[in-house]
């Protein structure tokens, strides 16, 4: 079943990164159902403390557990962004399952790894450590595509008076996202002013 | 035919929302995403059956489908990236 293997090729992964002492924190998909709300995703995303020339030492050490690099060069390199995207199968399905190492290399990303919190995940995983829901929020609206904003309108709807504004608003700034974080609080509140409206510009 | 109007076009109104209770944990919200997706699987899968046909690849059918959805992944993924580097240099800057 995919989403008992979306959750094996986690639980692999986690382990395995752990074991390598790898910060890591979940973000994508799977970290919007722990901020309440579920939609469908068919992969793994993570955020981890890595630099790129630790890369192929980290592949020899997951290649252990099952998981190995999707392509060569391992590393994909975005702008100065790298991504890893690895493969897993995990015994619940005849899948591979693609889990993508983001590496925390920006400020915005090193302050959300450092941020993130733990979770508890359903028996018999292990807890692990995910977004905080402002900055995955900050992510989603970062990615643009419809169902990031979606997404975001949501994370913003399911868990508003739980939610730090202040790092929203700064932030924002920041990355340049104003617009659209007003744009997205409309969708969530139509009727209502975002709460830093008087601080954008 | 009714006039009502949605003023949200992203996400339906709260009252017609799929939500999850407020007192959930993080585990239960998971284990609601997992029965989510198995469930959206036999979708996927019955539509497949459906293109191949009773003594078509389903397996292979299957595959194909992942990965085009990993295709569109990576767009998803190289935009973000690109979206993130373009901000924050201009703000450098």
């Amino acid at each position: 079943m995919l989403g008992d293997a979306v959750m094996g090729a986690l639980t692999r992964a986690s382990a395995a990164l752990s074991q390598a002492q790898v910060p890591l924190a979940l973000m994508g998909g799977v970290a919007v159902s722990i901020w309440k709300h579920a939609r469908a995703t068919k992969d793994v995303d993570l955020l981890v403390g890595l630099q790129t020339e630790e890369v192929p030492q980290l592949l020899r050490q997951l290649s252990i557990s099952g998981i190995h690099s999707k392509r060569l060069p391992p590393v994909i390199e975005i702008d100065d962004v790298h991504i890893v995207p690895l493969t897993c199968q995990p015994t619940e399905t005849l899948l591979d399952i693609r889990i993508d190492l983001l590496l925390a290399e920006s400020a915005f990303q090193k302050q959300a790894l450092d941020r993130a919190i733990p979770a508890e995940l359903p028996p018999p995983n292990e807890a692990i450590r995910v977004l905080t829901c402002e900055d995955l929020l900050l992510f989603k609206l970062l990615a643009g595509r419809i169902i990031d904003r979606a997404d975001a309108a949501y994370l913003l709807r399911e868990n508003r008076k739980d939610l730090d504004f202040a790092h929203l608003n700064r932030w924002s700034r920041t990355l340049a996202i104003e617009s659209n974080f007003q744009e997205i609080w409309k969708e969530a509140f139509p009727d209502q002013q975002p709460p830093f409206v008087g601080t954008i510009a | 035919m009714s006039n009502f109007r949605y003023k949200s076009q992203l996400i339906p109104p709260p009252e017609l929302a799929p939500s999850m209770p407020d007192d959930s944990t993080p585990a239960q919200r998971v284990a609601a995403w997992v029965d989510l997706m198995n469930a959206s699987e036999q979708f996927v899968l019955a539509g497949l059956r459906r293109d191949v046909g009773k003594d078509g690849d389903l397996a292979t059918a299957y595959r194909a489908w992942y990965a085009r959805q990993m295709e569109e992944h990576d767009q998803t993924v190289s935009h973000m990236l690109t979206e993130l580097r373009r901000r924050e240099k201009r703000n450098a800057g």
